[in-house]
């Protein structure tokens, strides 16, 4: 089948240009050796079947940045025997600078002026018939917006696939080609755009200025007083729709998809007959994992669906210009705001959201920084274990977490920015679009692209993972694997007797919240009697669809007391048991929660980071913060009731070990980018 | 000689050439941009934060960290 390749620059329009041609039909792909996602799509029209491969966004094919040399490359295999080359009709100039590139390689392609409404609407005249001549490559005008633009575009390949040969390549000047190396560039990109001026020069029509209404926008969100609160209130609401809106399906899938492939898997083959370890290794194993990955699903899907409006909106490059001073303190651009921000809710969103950082090592750096956000999952941990020991003071201990949190991902950002990356700040260029209306479709195609990806990705190292510690647990070995790591738990103040915390630990590596799940059974006498119920499917799936109307409901009550301090009612009895089990000690239960609040990343997170920055950095970030979380809280808890000198020497000893070592290796190793 | 650093907001500028010590991948990037010398761009605004500014050159809007891009030289 034919192949066509799709290039542009950022911000030409052309992922609603794809989506269009290809009707959201859209595959995950692999470009080699990089994890940027390639999009592929299918054109299935009447006068042309071929495969699109969308290219990342360029803006040259320079060997220097990783998405230049990815599209070069691929321009360059043979693969793609066809070029769509997208422009912004409103920022032609620059846009025809990566077109005298592709010019230069003598590909057969298309010069598609996107956006022509909007060249329309700001009286920018381009007289197309001569435009296409002076250029000397075929043209077509169209907007994304208009359906007729498919059959435009799909039509003139069609007919430039049979009538035109392959063109000759552009020549450059043979003095440029042989210049002094220091000249070179300079000259090089100096023609070009003298190529370019003359084009423009002899066809289009300059209009009115394309930012008058951008620039109105600015002078109150960018002004000098009002920029900075009004950034604010926008990522309030990212993560605030972000979190609530997935809150509502997140027990639908939890409960369906348990429903199908753990209860459901269970009986279908339990009534056949099949022996109980295959049944547990489906069942408990794949079906559990295949449940977990399921509950990511409505906040991945939220978070990039929003990320996708503010971006298409162009308030996205306005927020990073905005931060980046204040997150370059930090070694990271402006835009390393985000997934920070969304960590608070979830990391493994905001991990897949480090992608959009340009620089290799901006994503590393904040793929460790991001798990020291305290996410919504260690809330309700944060919340029973101080109503339990801190019931006077709830708010302030839960504020502390917070602020530790946040305080040690910083540090951790400034300890890599001062060793590591000693200095070198990835440089920051970037384009100031104009505003646009947020394009709902658009992002919607564009967060189920996100979706599958991380199915498809992340699915493979999350399911396994997943499956090999659920059959453990329900093979009933935790308690004892509790029992045996108890001992190293016992500097930050939980005693031997109290082996149901370091199984609450263990558990909590699935998803911290379920340390609240573990605890509550174990604590509480009614642990033995788990009820075995009837199963059916049809009333499960029913459970499922009722929760997303009671959570909606509850969106009510959050709305009016946003960070969920409702007079807890539990049980007076799990408190009691608590407080016996933790010898009544409110500083080993505060160890406990610091415990909590750093070590490991739950195990869906960790999955979603390896496929970001490699299994290698994500162990290494696994134990930077589990060492940190064990040193801090032993130091915590020796300092105010155990008063053992030789524990807080040893913490005090492990914790500059540990980062020395981390950072040896991190200059050793090259792996950081 | 100018360099960018100096230049306040509705300043307008002329690239000259590129200092020799500037980072290769830098300057690529932003040839390929548009800031070829002999350009001419306009200082629009910096950021609430004092940096970085936007610039406007060949009908778009671009921004940029001033000390980073103290190796473009320009004449006003």
């Amino acid at each position: 089948m034919l192949t066509i390749a799709v290039a542009g620059n950022p911000n030409c329009g052309k992922s609603a240009l794809f989506n269009l041609l290809a009707e959201g039909r859209q595959k995950v792909g692999n470009w080699p050796g990089v994890t940027v996602d390639k999009k592929i799509g299918m054109i299935r029209h009447k006068n042309l079947d071929a495969k699109l491969v969308d290219l990342p966004g360029i803006y040259a094919l320079d060997a220097w940045s990783e998405d230049e040399r990815i599209s070069r490359d691929y321009l360059l295999s043979g693969e793609p025997e066809f070029l769509l080359n997208i422009i912004d009709s409103t920022n032609i100039e620059r846009n025809l600078y990566l077109t005298t590139i592709l010019q230069e390689m003598g590909v057969k392609m298309l010069v598609v002026l996107n956006m022509i409404d909007l060249a329309e609407k700001n009286l920018i005249g381009i007289n197309l018939e001569q435009f296409e001549k002076e250029l000397g490559s075929p043209v077509v005008a169209v907007s994304a917006l208009r359906a007729e633009s498919k059959s435009i575009i799909i039509n003139k390949i069609a007919e430039l696939l049979k009538t035109e040969n392959k063109p000759q390549p552009v020549p450059v000047p043979s003095e440029i080609e042989n210049a002094n190396e220091e000249v070179k560039d300079e000259l090089l990109a100096e023609w070009r755009y003298k190529r370019i001026e003359n084009i423009m020069a002899k066809s289009v029509k300059k209009g009115i200025p394309t930012y008058a209404e951008s620039d109105k926008i600015d002078k109150i969100v960018m002004n000098k007083f009002l920029g900075i609160p009004l950034f604010l209130l926008v990522m309030y609401l990212l993560f605030w729709l972000t979190i609530h809106i997935s809150g509502v399906f997140i027990d639908f899938f939890d409960i369906a998809f348990g429903a199908i492939f753990v209860d459901g898997v269970r009986h279908v083959l339990t009534s056949i007959n099949t022996p109980e370890v295959i049944v547990s290794i489906l069942a408990d194993g794949v079906g559990a994992g295949i449940q977990t990955l399921s509950t990511f699903l409505p906040i991945t899907f939220s978070l990039f669906f929003f990320i996708g409006l503010l971006e298409s909106s162009g308030y996205m490059a306005r927020a990073a210009f905005v931060m980046d001073k204040v997150m370059r303190t930090m070694g990271l651009p402006g835009k390393a705001f985000i997934p920070m921000l969304i960590g608070f809710g979830c990391s493994v969103p905001a991990i897949m959201a480090t992608r959009n950082l340009e620089n290799k090592r901006d994503r590393i750096l904040s793929v460790f920084m991001v798990p020291f956000m305290s996410c919504g999952a260690r809330l309700p941990v944060y919340i029973l274990f101080t109503a339990a020991f801190f019931p006077n003071n709830a708010q302030n201990v839960i504020f502390a977490l917070y602020m530790i949190g946040i305080v040690l991902a910083v540090a951790t950002g400034l300890l890599l920015k001062g060793t590591v990356y000693k200095g070198s700040l990835a440089p920051f260029i970037m384009e100031l679009p104009q505003y646009h209306t947020p394009q709902i479709k658009g992002a919607a195609i564009n967060a189920m692209f996100r979706l599958k990806a991380f199915i498809k990705k992340s699915g493979r190292i999350l399911i396994p993972i997943i499956a090999i510690l659920g059959m453990l647990n329900s093979a009933g070995v935790l308690p004892a694997v509790g029992k045996s790591i108890v001992p190293v738990f016992t500097p930050i103040g939980i005693s031997e007797e109290n082996w149901q915390a370091s199984v609450g630990l263990f558990s909590g590596l699935f998803a911290k919240e379920s340390i609240i799940g573990t605890m509550n059974s174990l604590y509480s006498q009614d642990a033995e009697k788990e009820q075995k119920e009837e199963f059916s499917l049809v009333e499960k799936l029913g459970e499922a669809f009722v929760s997303i109307a009671e959570n909606a409901k509850a969106l009510g009550t959050k709305i009016k007391n946003p960070l969920g301090f409702e007079s807890s009612k539990e049980d007076a009895y799990l408190f009691d048991n608590m407080r016996k089990a933790f010898n009544n000690s409110s500083a080993a239960a505060f160890a406990f929660l610091l415990f909590v609040l750093l070590y490991v990343p739950c195990l869906s997170a960790v999955a979603v980071a390896a496929r970001e920055v490699g299994l290698v950095l994500v162990i290494l970030q696994s134990l930077y913060s589990t060492v940190l979380g064990w040193c801090l809280a032993v130091i915590f808890y020796q300092f105010v009731e155990g008063h053992s000198a030789i524990r807080i020497v040893e913490a005090a000893l492990i914790l500059p070990a540990m980062v020395f070592g981390i950072v040896f290796y991190a200059r050793k190793s090259g792996r950081f980018g | 000689m100018n360099r960018i650093i100096s230049l306040n907001p509705g300043d307008k500028a002329v690239v000259e050439r590129y200092a020799q010590g500037i980072d290769r991948a830098y300057k690529l990037k932003l040839l390929a941009l548009g800031l070829t010398p002999g350009t001419e761009f306009t200082l629009i605004k910096t950021s609430p934060f004092g940096d970085p500014i936007e610039i406007e050159l060949r009908g778009y809007r671009l921004s940029l960290r001033r000390h980073e891009a103290e190796g473009v030289l320009c004449s006003q």
